[in-house]
């Protein structure tokens, strides 16, 4: 079990930094197209394109890493006036509630990326990208956000802290 | 009709206050009803929407505008504010209080977030303010209030998801909040101004005077606050840059500007990075979840029934103004602002069009909706930003931010009177994007 929780930990952790890669080239597509524009007046054909896919990735692959570090948001009613006790019992049935739907989301993904591999779908552009791989990648962050639920309800169960916290002092997150 | 309206209701209020994600509580509560009521391959729409929600274009502009907000955050600028501003504010009436309000507005001018601008302007004025012998609670509730101008001067994180999910150009939105905010702002200062004149130990008998020498070195202080908006909103309303591109080349000058105060390290660099990271994921689920559930209301006829059943009252547009303004305070109290509207909005935004405003306007009617909810308790986010700045217990600090809520409340129905102070600017205009 102990395994099974540093890998969840692991992958997400490793998901997260591929996100913000993404962030990172996001940026500077956006940038040169800007620069080429400015300077040669013509546009790189794959810039918005490819920016809108790792903005995809960049959302779907910290999703994960998002949730074992608390910063997804939930409206806690109930877990300031409750003992310990129901408070877990509460947050994990919320944590198998999550489940559920992350597990169905990773489904429809998932049935989403495999119709576009099969059939071979790609963009209508230049680029003629195929939509497998950014649908696939969607896919692999909702997985990696199931497995964290999965760690999470183990955690609970077993009386962990289930959330850790955040160690890079950001703003408060909202928006 | 009624019952399918019911169990949306039911599911998503089950799914809340059990604590579920919000972003997973829209995609359940969507998929959910769309099972019981419709027979129709839920998966595959599933699959479609929340790809497609999560590559729109001018939603690049989002993460991009987090990351500029993250960078800033780990830079001096919350001290560049406080001594480029303070000097020009000790002759008014509430003297350094109002470092508060201007330093918030112009930091507004290049965040995207009112977490963001109370906390990086807070973090200086805060312990400056009580130091110098300022009333605390006044400090501390001019903060909370102002904070919240980040959502409503452009760039805005909260008017771009309004963009994206109304269909309303982005751009148009930011040019509609800039007039509201800067008169918002006047109404907090002129309020500051009348309770430092009535109460005679908001703001300390000692003199606090600085010469003409400090003032111009406060001038140079605020440069590059100064610099990047003229890149951002310059590069925008100009009309050489979309959004998103501002976006962009606002994080390119929030890097310059953390090496020029010797701030840019890989440590705080990657801090950044993986904190709007954290934001982006959590904002990018609830989009996607929202966009979801208001294509499953849209296929069970809710937004249309629920247009009768308002219809049916009369209320005429000022009262359903009214009407929003009430039930949006309401859910303020258990909802963060941003789930409120993406929510809500499926169903708010027809009713509203079919009164006869502007979606333009009604975007920023939300956006001051949602600053209320910033600073009402228990779920107020500007507030648990200052009690984690601050210590002070919860109660005290929303006690403190009441006559500014109460401002916004006024401001909102004069904005409700007279739509021209969102409408007028964004009709002299014509831009890229």
């Amino acid at each position: 079990m102990r395994h099974f929780l540093r890998l969840v930990d692991g992958t997400a952790a490793a998901a997260a930094v591929v996100a913000a890669l993404c962030l990172a080239l996001l940026t500077v597509i956006v940038l040169a197209e800007i620069a080429v524009v400015w300077l040669f007046n013509f546009s790189l054909d794959f810039s918005w394109e490819y920016a809108a896919f790792l903005m995809c990735a960049a959302f779907f692959l910290g999703m994960g890493w998002t949730l074992r570090q608390g910063g997804h948001v939930r409206v806690s009613l109930f877990a300031h006036h409750l003992p310990p006790g129901p408070t877990r019992a509460l947050d994990m049935m919320a944590t198998l509630a999550g489940l559920v739907i992350s597990g169905f989301l990773t489904f429809a993904l998932g049935s989403l990326a495999w119709g576009a591999f099969v059939g071979g779908s790609r963009t209508f552009t230049p680029t003629a990208t195929p939509l497998a791989v950014p649908q696939g990648v969607a896919t692999l962050g909702m997985a990696i956000l199931t497995l964290v639920l999965v760690a999470r309800l183990v955690r609970l169960a077993t009386g962990e802290e289930p959330d850790e916290k955040p160690a890079d002092g950001g703003i408060p997150s909202e928006t | 009709m009624t019952s399918s309206l019911l169990t949306v209701l039911a599911l998503l209020a089950g799914l809340l206050s059990l604590g579920v994600w919000v972003g997973l509580s829209l995609f359940g509560v969507g998929a959910g009803s769309l099972l019981l009521f419709r027979s129709m391959p839920v998966d595959k729409l599933l699959g479609q929407i929340s790809f497609n929600a999560t590559t729109v274009p001018e939603l690049i502009a989002l993460p991009l505008f987090i990351l500029m907000g993250e960078i800033l955050f780990r830079t001096e600028l919350s001290r560049s504010l406080f001594q480029g501003l303070a000097p020009w504010t000790s002759r008014l009436p509430g003297k350094l209080l109002h470092v508060n309000v201007l330093g918030c507005t112009l930091f507004a001018a290049i965040s995207g977030s009112s977490a963001a601008t109370t906390a990086t302007v807070g973090r200086m004025t805060l312990t400056e303010l009580t130091r110098r012998g300022y009333d605390r609670k006044l400090a501390m509730g001019s903060l909370a209030g102002a904070g919240t101008l980040g959502f409503l001067i452009p760039p805005s994180v909260i008017m771009i998801i309004y963009g994206v999910l109304a269909e309303v150009s982005i751009l148009k939105l930011f040019i509609a909040g800039i007039l509201p905010g800067f008169l918002l702002a006047l109404a907090y200062m002129v309020y500051l101004g009348v309770r430092a004149t009535l109460q005679a130990d908001a703001t300390p008998s000692t003199e606090d005077s600085f010469s003409w020498g400090e003032r111009m070195r406060g001038l140079i202080e605020l440069g590059p606050v100064v610099f990047l908006i003229v890149m951002i909103l310059g590069s925008m309303y100009g009309g050489i840059a979309s959004p998103t591109e501002a976006a962009a080349i606002g994080v390119l000058g929030a890097i310059i500007i953390s090496a020029w105060q010797r701030t840019l390290n890989p440590a705080t660099l990657s801090a950044a990075f993986m904190a709007a990271v954290r934001t982006s994921s959590m904002v990018g689920l609830i989009i996607a979840g929202a966009v979801f559930l208001s294509v499953a209301m849209g296929f069970l006829g809710i937004p249309r029934a629920v247009a009768e059943g308002i219809a049916a009252l009369e209320l005429g547009p000022m009262g359903l103004v009214l009407m929003l303004i009430l039930v949006y305070g309401l859910l303020g109290c258990v909802l963060e602002g941003l789930s409120m509207i993406v929510m809500t909005l499926p169903i708010t935004l027809p009713l509203i069009v079919a009164a006869g405003f502007d979606p333009l306007w009604f975007g920023v009617f939300l956006v001051l909706v949602v600053e209320m909810a910033q600073i009402t308790p228990p779920v107020g986010f500007n507030l648990f930003v200052i009690q984690g700045m601050t210590g002070e217990p919860l109660g005290r600090i929303s006690r403190a931010a009441l006559p500014f809520f109460v401002i916004m409340i006024l401001f909102t129905l004069l904005l409700a009177l007279f739509p021209q102070i969102a409408l007028f600017l964004p009709a002299q205009v014509t831009l890229k994007g």
